[in-house]
């Protein structure tokens, strides 16, 4: 075990990292149904942990490579250093209260030690990234508002009531929960050990296991105040329309994890929220939330670049 | 067990359904007082009794579901529908206890030729409240039914306004009666329609629910 702990000390910061990751991210997927009391946060975070793990090994290989080969000269320690760069840009961000993904951090974390130590970048990857990042809320608008559309003209064709709507309501926050949980562990896992794999420390095999472990142990541990105060916000929306938004989010997110990029999903949930509210004509989006998705697009990574430059000038790996 | 229990939604179902039957009780038997005072016929202080104990058994069923909604039943946005549709509701039977007490306690002499237009009064208001819990029924089964049922509601109040007016006219019109009388008497039939207005509050309410609860 030593041993073993020798051999891979530099995981504990991509572990380090997984678990700000899940106790983050979580309220994403079963925020709506907590806040609302409709499932129990016990049960839901121990769904979300399952379908984390199951997405990571079913589907998270997809995403390792954009991160793992954006800057393909990472090394054992430099892999560490990002990952612990990210790491602690997500903790300092959150204790600061400002946005941020996991996503936008590592990124920027990997683009600091490219910069440092003058190392090549791909381009093509890094362009496709952000690509990705800016289409993730406006993916997740479009989605939720076309999927509001669709449930809408199958419910005017049948009888439902009070009874059915909350059953419905009930069973569709159980199911988009699990998918956002599985599109949480497919898309994100190679924000956790994506840099190990590619420093070739671990095969993707294990980078999904322990990356998927790792962000279960943060949903697991440390999710319920993000959850609840996510989870309120949403519901405000009211149940449907709020079991739309989680939806819409979770196949976005998925579907972004086959075009292969680590997305933020809590940008993808505000794209949500917003194009459901588009349907209603309600503006349930306002200037600042946009803002700070922009603003976030370069501030987190400009964050993970400077904090991973400051680390490689300390420690020196 | 993945959902909480279900049995809560369930119970409150059926304890609004009982409520609503109280409810029913109470203005049938507020008509009967009414009709028994007509008929001078001195049944209609028990009559009355009889429905300060339906307005008591329906203050408890209230209570119980309120008790329920505590316990979790329901999302917390559906729960305050619900608790302010059972206020609305509520007060028709608030109101009909206070209309045999005002019989009981002032004893208006009301003119013979009045007396079908109370008792056509009540006759628009029972329907009124049984179209009430029709869309109350129709809120959990079929919502799409529950407007063309408040407009069915609406119709029957606009029908009692109509009494009302003319009823007002007819006793401020008589030359027969007494200012004190006529004004006790205008209070009353102002009473009577207060109940009507009431149900119609209340289907208000299931409107909003309907609406809050659509996409």
């Amino acid at each position: 075990m030593i041993a073993f702990i020798l051999k891979f000390w530099q995981l504990l910061s991509g572990i380090f990292l997984g678990w700000g990751l899940g106790a983050n991210d979580a309220s994403n997927v079963f925020g709506t149904g907590v806040a609302s009391n409709l499932i129990k946060y016990r049960n839901a975070i121990i769904l979300t942990a399952v379908f984390v793990i199951v997405g990571a090994l079913m589907e998270g290989e997809k995403t390792f490579d954009t991160i793992g080969k954006l800057n393909s000269t990472l090394t054992l320690n430099t892999a560490f250093i990002a990952s612990f760069a990210a790491g602690l840009t997500v903790f300092i961000m959150t204790v600061l209260k400002l946005p941020i993904s996991t996503s936008q951090a590592i990124v920027g974390a990997i683009l600091g030690i490219s910069i440092y130590y003058r190392q090549d970048v791909d381009f093509g990857k890094l362009t496709k990234i952000f690509i990705c990042w800016v289409t993730t809320p406006l993916g997740a608008a479009i989605i939720s508002f076309l999927l509001y559309k669709i449930i809408d003209f199958i419910l005017s064709k049948f009888k439902y009531g009070e009874r059915k709507i909350h059953t419905f309501v009930k069973i569709g926050v159980v199911i988009s929960g699990c998918l956002g949980a599985y599109s949480l562990g497919a898309n994100n896992v190679a924000n956790v050990t994506g840099v190990f794999v590619g420093a070739d420390m671990i095969n993707p095999f294990w980078g999904t296991l322990i990356g998927g472990l790792s962000i279960a142990l943060g949903v697991l541990t440390y999710s319920k105040n993000v959850m609840l105060t996510v989870g309120k916000n949403i519901t405000t929306l009211g149940p449907l329309t709020a079991f739309i938004a989680v939806l819409g989010q979770a196949i976005t997110v998925y579907i972004f994890t086959q075009i292969g990029v680590p997305v933020s999903t809590s940008q993808a949930i505000v794209g949500a929220v917003a194009g459901v509210g588009l349907v209603k004509g309600m503006q349930v989006i306002n200037m600042k939330t946009i803002f700070n998705i922009v603003i976030g697009w370069v501030s987190t990574p400009v964050s993970g670049a400077l904090v991973a430059m400051g680390l490689c000038f300390f420690i020196k790996p | 067990m993945i959902f909480k229990k279900s049995s809560k939604e369930d119970k409150v179902y059926d304890k609004i359904d009982e409520f609503l039957d109280l409810g029913r009780d109470c203005v049938v038997k507020t008509s009967e007082t009414l009709q028994s005072y007509l008929e001078r016929n001195d049944e209609y202080v028990d009559l009355s009794y009889s429905v300060h104990r339906i307005e008591s058994k329906a203050d408890d069923k209230r209570r119980e579901i309120e008790q329920l909604l505590c316990e979790g039943a329901f999302l917390p946005l559906f729960r305050g529908d619900i608790i302010n549709f059972l206020e609305r509701a509520d007060s028709i039977l608030d109101k009909c206890e206070s209309l045999c007490d005002y019989l009981v306690l002032y004893r208006p002499i009301f003119p013979e030729e009045m007396f079908n237009g109370l008792l056509e009064i009540f006759d628009h208001t029972l329907k009124a409240y049984s179209f009430l819990v029709e869309a109350y029924h129709k809120l959990m089964e079929d919502m799409s039914k529950v407007v063309e049922i408040s407009l069915k509601i609406e119709r029957e109040e606009g029908k009692i306004d109509k009494l009302e007016w003319q009823l007002q006219k007819q006793l401020f019109d008589s030359k027969n009666l007494q200012l004190a009388e006529k004004i006790l008497i205008r209070d009353f039939i102002t009473f009577l329609a207060d109940i009507s207005d009431l149900i119609e509050d209340s289907s208000d309410k299931i409107d909003v629910i309907r609406m809050t609860r659509n996409l």
